[in-house]
């Protein structure tokens, strides 16, 4: 008589036993985690797949553009400072403009202050394009300033003059000064 | 005369019988909900178990895809792509603020008449906004040339708050010296974009020859 009792008493603590050491420890622990994990997963996949479908489009628009045109933008901007190259340039400018360049210089107090300005923002993504400023003087006659001039503004790599003095003279050849800052891709 | 075997009147049986008969019932009852409730137990721990099973194989299922993809990105070509961005954005920008003062030089001297002449002059690009700002010394032939250099810059428009400073009136040839600062507008300097590329492609520099 006493064992009817006893063995659902020790039935109903089995149950009790099986839901709160097994049961509910999995459900609330390694399967919420797994169910959290695949979810995550979903999430990555699906970004994935729009990455996937960004990449191709990206690599569509890419290959419509001229080839030639991207040599070119290159150009515009290039990867590097290359400031000798430019110097070269510039000095083959000036000798078919006619003008006479004296003396090329880096002006490293305006370069520096670039950089560092650029650097301070704090969170701010790093502008990408980093700019040096050439300091140069010429003489040559007024034709020939413009003539260099036009070259320099229409310059394959984009070059800015940023500062320009002209001192006159009686003789119709002036002296130019003048401040030309260039960029590159960083 | 009855056999005395035979009961001789009804003798009703004692009432504690009935009792027992109800709490044996509840027992049994008590114990089938009881092994009801733990067989659904043992099915929610089986069903836990093949569950947490399945679950497991998905997320691995999931993790090697994703690790396939993630194999095949191929971070050069990301770095192409935001590279190539960032040359047209950037690019874009500093085409849309070019200077360029040919096109000043070309305004002064169609507005500048010829018996003005400047000795000095100084133009600066603006670091922060448009625009650029003229500093200048010359020599005029007369007060009365001085004064159209001064109508004409205020008609043109471009060339705004142009102050006249240091005016000096020679005794010998009445000429008149004179100092010009000015705020040139970014329209005067803006670089128009022309159609034609570049003739030479060897060299960054290409004059307009």
């Amino acid at each position: 008589m006493m064992s009817d009792r006893i063995i659902p008493m020790f039935a109903f603590l089995a149950a009790i036993g099986i839901f709160f050491s097994y049961i509910h420890p999995t459900w609330t622990g390694a399967i919420a985690e797994t169910r959290a994990s695949i979810v995550a997963n979903d999430e990555a996949l699906e970004a994935a797949s729009a990455y996937t479908a960004q990449q191709n489009a990206l690599a569509a628009a890419r290959n419509a553009i001229d080839p030639a045109n991207l040599e070119r933008l290159s150009i515009f901007l290039p990867d590097s400072v290359d400031n000798v190259g430019l110097i070269l340039d510039l000095n083959a400018l000036a000798s078919r403009s006619g003008i006479v360049l004296s003396n090329i210089d880096v002006a490293t107090e305006t370069s520096s202050a670039n950089t560092t300005s650029r650097a301070a923002a704090p969170g701010a993504r790093v502008d990408p394009v980093g700019s040096v400023d050439l300091t140069l003087s010429a003489v040559g006659t007024y034709s020939a300033l413009q003539t260099f001039l036009m070259g320099i503004e229409r310059s394959a790599r984009i070059l800015e003059v940023r500062d320009l003095t002209v001192r006159g003279s009686d003789t119709g050849v002036y002296g130019y000064q003048m401040k030309i800052r260039l960029f590159w891709l960083r | 005369m009855l056999p005395p075997s035979i009961p001789t009147s009804f003798v009703p049986h004692p009432l504690g019988g009935a009792p027992r008969r109800a709490g044996s019932d509840l027992t049994g009852v008590f114990g089938a909900v009881i092994y009801v409730i733990l067989g659904i137990v043992i099915a929610l721990a089986v069903g836990v178990f093949f569950y947490g099973r399945i679950l497991a194989s998905t997320e691995e299922e999931k993790r090697a895809k994703l690790a396939e993809i993630e194999g095949s990105v191929d971070s050069v070509t990301i770095e192409n792509f935001v590279r190539l961005h960032d040359r047209l954005a950037s690019g874009q920008g500093l085409l849309s603020k070019h200077g360029a003062f040919s096109n000043f030089f070309a305004v002064l001297e169609r507005i500048i008449p010829s018996t003005v002449r400047f000795s000095t002059l100084h133009v600066l690009l603006n670091e922060k906004g448009g625009g650029a700002r003229l500093e200048a010394s010359g020599v005029a032939r007369n007060f009365n040339a001085l004064a159209a250099v001064s109508s004409a810059l205020a008609a043109d428009g471009r060339i705004r708050d142009a102050i006249f400073s240091g005016i000096s009136v020679s005794q010998n040839n009445g000429s008149v010296t004179f100092s010009l600062t000015a705020t040139i507008d970014q329209k005067l300097i803006e670089f128009a974009v022309s159609a034609e590329p570049a003739e030479d492609t060897n060299s960054t520099t290409t004059p307009l020859l």
